[in-house]
């Protein structure tokens, strides 16, 4: 998909693919792009050049009956301030369709997944920060869309909140429903997101399991002891551990190259230690997404 | 100070935005052009219908014409003449029936109907009318005494009686209860042009509560007061601001009016005193329903209707003196009454300073009991 | 899940849109409070000066001292005028300055002597500026008794007669009847009755600020991101337009009616015809949310558009004559003012008031429909930047 605004070109050539039941992150910096995609998916802005296919269906600002297949929660509160969480669930539930009976049973579920039932016929407006976030959620479920996409839901939301919101999401996707998630934090990318789709200045640079990006790296974890004693020793016990790539001895110190260190951390310590070192202290460089970021664009993940 | 830079911001705040520019200096100043051009005119047109045009009839009508003020304009049928006095073209029409002249002439009686838009120069227009009509009716009542006494035909009788020259044996002088002349008829513009300020400014100034809503929405208020001042001050603040913004306003009408329409404003002193006085009533007005109200929507409305109604039932529309009695009394509820009178008195009476320092120490009275409500429920509503 | 039909979808989005209304009350305000308030407000306060409305209190100073006095007296019988003595000029302008009187009459000396033929004189009527009306009354009796001598002066002089003569002419004077009467019937005139142009006129003024609430929502649902969430949803967006014309269209309608039931009940204002007022409200509520729905596509913001469109809703309502009439003006002002709904809306109505038939309100009912579709055809083409999240 390409989309541009006058000079600006937002997104270029994005282009990917997600299979029922996953969920799928979009991880990047501000201005990467990430809304503009998925304003495109979710039928809000017409691509420039390419489409979104949703359940089978082309998915343009002008379809209708394709878009009954997203359920969308934008980043900024969507909700009106003046109706009642009840209210405002059983209009959108309308709106996609449902009616009568059903309306006021579907309402009434979500309410309890978000945990509004008790508050469900107060003005939204008298809600807290994080319950507003819940009901923004909760209308994208409402219509038990096939696709649900949430894009950046817990920005500059207090933690126990996003704990909540992490959950739901968790629980959603476990129920079958594919994601679609937009963040700039690594750890909920990481967290929840079967695959991850790094994208900067509006091109994807590179997706994958959180493993094949990783992997991307073409390193490993750096483990770097600082001891005294016998350090030869120590390095060439480690060397017979399976997970240690290399070892080498620097500067009153071991340097490991270690596939996976946090696994076999306790087994190399224990290792120099019957080798005859006195560690003074360990330092262990994972590789993760952020990492994967800086290598892939030279830049940080997050200013 | 800090009250100054409330106030400096204020008025930057205000002055940002274009449209406020419209609404408080553009929009009066044209609402006085259009009316200066729709009621400048300082003669009263008067439609009359007549009939078969008998010399009676025409000269009733050249009586008409030659009254001080009117001017007539004839119209072919009853139903266009009433179109024009419901449209306004004209203030008042006259049908004289068809066979005027022959009635008359047979010393029977003849009737006109009269009728007029109900606006501020009824009277006098009617009294006008009477005058030409009493004129042509003297004569025929000379003459029809001539006839009984020397017989003959009435139309001789009126020739006679025409041909006799004789100035009015009485004359009719307005004199003024508080002596010297009675001021001559002010014309609907120059009436007009007062009243008219002070429902701009009462209205635009309410539209200041509106924007003290939005401080309080914004949380700036309730920043200021988590600062040395207190809300008095901030008060103040504001107060001044929107003191001076209407204050602007009330000098741009006044100055333009004069200008270009030459409308008189009376003693300078006695105008300034006015629109001080009143202009911190609109203030205090706006800022009470600013504190009043949780959001913009509602206040913005309630503003213009408790604005438009205080100037309508407070004589900015139609002037007080054509109000039935009871409704003059209740219509001093309104501060827009009592400023009224002030400039009638200022206007009319060529008073100066001490004919109406009562009515601006009522305004002032006014203006100090909705500031100190306003003060008051605004520290109430921010420290809830 | 399914998806609704877009006319339904309309439907949901207008109920949606006027239940938030109902809920601020703002559109209640605008919509029925506000007219209703000015339309009384000004209907209690014009009600024109009517003869018989008010009796008047006038003094008599009699310097004269002469069969004059009486004569003064006896015309005032049987009209709002009571006339009683005030002794001195002095104690005269007191009373009138107090407000007790609402003028004096000052009979000067030697009116009964020009009365028969004596020097001229002249009647001094003191009046209170700020009772001008009560001072032209006076004036009125002033002038009439003008009038009545110089009827006497003029037989006697044409008959030549001595003074004694002229006294039997003023006798046979002062009982004569005018042979012109001069009757006002302005009250027997519905299309002038000024409770029913106000209530018009502030009905039509007020319209445009209540159909602000449905197209410009669009704007503050764009700011509020609920806009996105309808254009995610499965309707077409004229869907989401239609409901919103609605929502204006509803209000208008709503205003309208209940201003013209209340004020025909309430306040005895004369609409006329059912069917014409219905018509005329029908186009004149499509002209203003078109109208609306063109400002609105106009600007980016909603506090822009809110403000633009109070700016033009005045305008229009000052030119149209909704607070005074513009029509006297003549020239650019009149042409000016046929531009404006309001000025079609309420010539259609005044017409319709004053007992015409229903072929009246034709030529303003298709100007009004004429604006409605042309303001309509340029928002619609510029619509679509409106629906964009």
């Amino acid at each position: 998909m390409c989309k541009r605004f006058g000079e600006i070109e937002a997104v270029r050539a994005v282009s990917f693919e997600i299979a029922p039941g996953e969920s799928y992150g979009l991880l990047g910096p501000n201005g990467a792009g990430k809304t503009t995609t998925i304003s495109i998916v979710a039928g809000l802005l017409e691509a420039d050049a390419g489409e979104a296919i949703v359940a089978g269906q082309r998915l343009t600002t002008k379809s209708v009956a394709a878009k009954s297949a997203i359920g969308f929660v934008p980043q900024d509160l969507a909700i009106y301030l003046d109706l009642t969480a009840r209210e405002n669930l059983t209009f959108f539930s309308r709106l996609y369709g449902l009616s009568g009976k059903k309306t006021r049973q579907r309402v009434d579920e979500v309410l309890e997944i978000i945990g509004l039932s008790e508050r469900s016929d107060d003005q939204a407006k008298t809600y807290s920060g994080g319950m507003k976030r819940r009901l923004n959620i909760g209308i994208g479920l409402l219509h038990a869309p096939s696709l649900l996409i949430l894009d950046e839901p817990t920005v500059g939301v207090d933690p126990q909140s996003r704990n909540a919101i992490l959950e739901s999401v968790e629980q959603l996707s476990e129920q079958g429903m594919a994601v679609l998630y937009t963040t700039h934090y690594m750890e909920e990318a990481e967290r929840l997101c079967d695959r991850v789709g790094i994208i900067d200045r509006g091109e994807l640079k590179a997706e994958g399991t959180r493993e094949e990006l990783v992997a991307l790296l073409g390193e490993h974890d750096k483990v770097h002891l600082v001891g005294s004693g016998h350090l030869e020793a120590g390095a060439k016990a480690c060397a017979n551990i399976a997970a240690v790539q290399t070892a080498s001895v620097g500067d009153e110190s071991i340097e490991l190259l270690v596939e996976g260190a946090s696994a076999v951390l306790a087994q190399i310590l224990t290792t120099v230690s019957e080798a005859g070192v006195s560690v003074h202290s360990v330092e262990v460089d994972e590789p993760n997404l952020e990492a994967v970021f800086l290598h892939l664009t030279g830049r940080a993940l997050r200013d | 100070m800090r009250v100054l830079a409330i106030v400096r911001t204020e008025l930057t705040r205000v002055f940002r935005w274009r449209a406020n520019i419209f609404f408080l200096l553009i929009m009066p100043m044209g609402l006085i052009l259009l009316l200066g051009v729709a009621f400048g005119n300082s003669n009263t047109r008067v439609g009359v219908v007549k009939g078969e045009n008998g010399s009676l009839a025409r000269q009733l009508i050249q009586e008409l014409g030659s009254q001080p003020g009117l001017e007539t304009r004839s119209y072919g049928s009853k139903s266009s003449l009433e179109k024009a006095v419901e449209r306004g073209y004209v203030s008042a029409g006259l049908i004289i029936p068809a066979n005027y002249d022959r009635l008359l002439r047979t010393g029977k009686p003849a009737s006109i109907d009269y009728f007029a838009r109900p606006d501020s120069l009824g009277p006098q227009v009617r009294i006008a009318v009477e005058a030409a009509v009493s004129a042509q009716g003297s004569d025929l009542t000379a003459a029809r005494i001539f006839k009984r006494t020397r017989g003959g035909v009435l139309g001789s009788a009126l020739e006679r009686v025409s041909a006799v020259k004789v100035s009015s044996p009485v004359d009719v002088r307005l004199l003024a209860a508080g002596g010297g002349e009675f001021p001559r008829s002010k014309g609907q513009f120059q009436q007009s042009a007062s009243t008219q300020l002070l429902l701009f400014a009462f209205l635009s100034a309410l539209t200041g509560g509106v924007w003290l809503i939005e401080t309080r929405r914004l949380g700036v208020a309730r920043r200021m007061l988590s600062t040395p001042s207190s809300t008095r001050e901030i008060m103040l603040g504001i107060m001044l601001g929107r003191w001076v913004i209407t204050l602007m306003q009330s000098f741009l009408i006044v100055v333009f009016s004069w200008l270009v329409f030459s409308v008189n404003w009376g003693d300078p002193l006695g105008t300034g005193a006015i629109i001080l006085a009143f202009s911190l009533v609109a203030v205090g007005a706006g800022l009470l329903i600013g504190t009043l109200f949780a959001s913009e929507q509602q206040a913005a409305p309630v503003g213009m209707i408790v604005g438009l109604t205080f100037a309508a039932i407070g004589g900015s529309m139609a002037p007080l003196e054509t109000f039935p009695a009871t409704m003059r009394k209740i219509a001093h509820i309104t501060p827009h009454a009592w400023a009224n009178d002030a400039f009638n008195t200022l206007l009319v009476n060529g008073g100066g300073l001490t004919g109406v320092w009562v009515d601006v120490v009522v305004l002032c009275v006014y203006a100090l009991v909705l500031l100190s409500l306003a003060t008051w429920r605004l520290r109430r509503v921010l420290t809830a | 899940m399914g998806r609704t039909g877009p006319v339904r979808a309309a439907f949901l989005i207008t109920a949606k849109d006027l239940r938030q209304r109902l809920r601020d009350r703002s559109a209640v305000l605008v919509a029925v409070v506000a007219p209703l308030a000015l339309a009384f407000a000004l209907g209690v306060t014009i009600t024109g000066f009517s003869a018989g409305s008010q009796t008047f209190h006038l003094g008599l100073v009699d310097l004269d001292h002469g069969p004059a006095a009486s004569g003064f007296s006896r015309t005032a019988k049987g009209t709002p005028v009571t006339l009683r003595d005030a002794g001195t000029l002095a104690h005269a302008r007191r009373l009138v300055k107090s407000g007790k009187l609402d003028a004096a009459i000052v009979l000067p000396r030697g009116l009964s002597a020009a009365t028969l033929g004596g020097a001229p004189v002249r009647i001094d009527v003191i009046g209170d500026p700020k009772n001008s009306i009560g001072t032209l009354v006076a004036r009125s009796f002033a002038d009439s008794y003008a009038s009545y001598v110089r009827t006497i002066v003029v037989a006697s002089r044409a008959l030549g007669a001595d003074s004694a003569t002229a006294v039997k002419i003023a006798g046979e004077v002062g009982s004569a009847k005018s042979p012109i009467s001069l009757g006002d019937v302005s009250t027997t005139k519905k299309n002038l009755d000024p409770k029913t142009y106000y209530a018009a006129a502030m009905a039509v003024f007020f319209l445009f600020f209540a159909v602000q609430f449905g197209i410009s929502s669009l704007l503050n649902e764009r700011g509020e991101g609920t806009l996105s969430r309808m254009l995610a949803a499965p309707i077409p967006r004229r869907s989401i337009l239609g409901g919103k014309a609605m929502t204006s269209l509803a209000l208008g309608l709503t205003s309208m009616i209940v201003l013209a039931l209340t004020t025909r009940y309430a306040l005895g204002a004369h609409w006329g015809n059912p069917l014409g007022v219905g018509a005329l409200i029908v186009c004149a509520v499509l002209a203003a949310t078109a109208v609306t729905a063109l400002v609105t596509t106009l600007a980016k913001t909603a506090e822009q558009a809110n403000a633009w469109l109070s700016i033009v809703s005045v305008v229009l309502g000052m030119l149209g004559g909704s607070f005074f009439p513009v029509a006297q003006a003549g020239g650019v002002l009149t042409i000016l003012s046929k531009l404006t709904p309001h000025a079609w809306f309420l010539s259609g109505l005044q017409d319709l008031s004053s007992g015409g038939a229903l072929s009246v309100i034709v030529q303003p009912a298709l100007v009004l429909l004429v604006i409605a579709g042309a303001c309509g055809a340029v928002a619609l083409l510029r619509i679509r930047r409106l629906i964009e999240p």
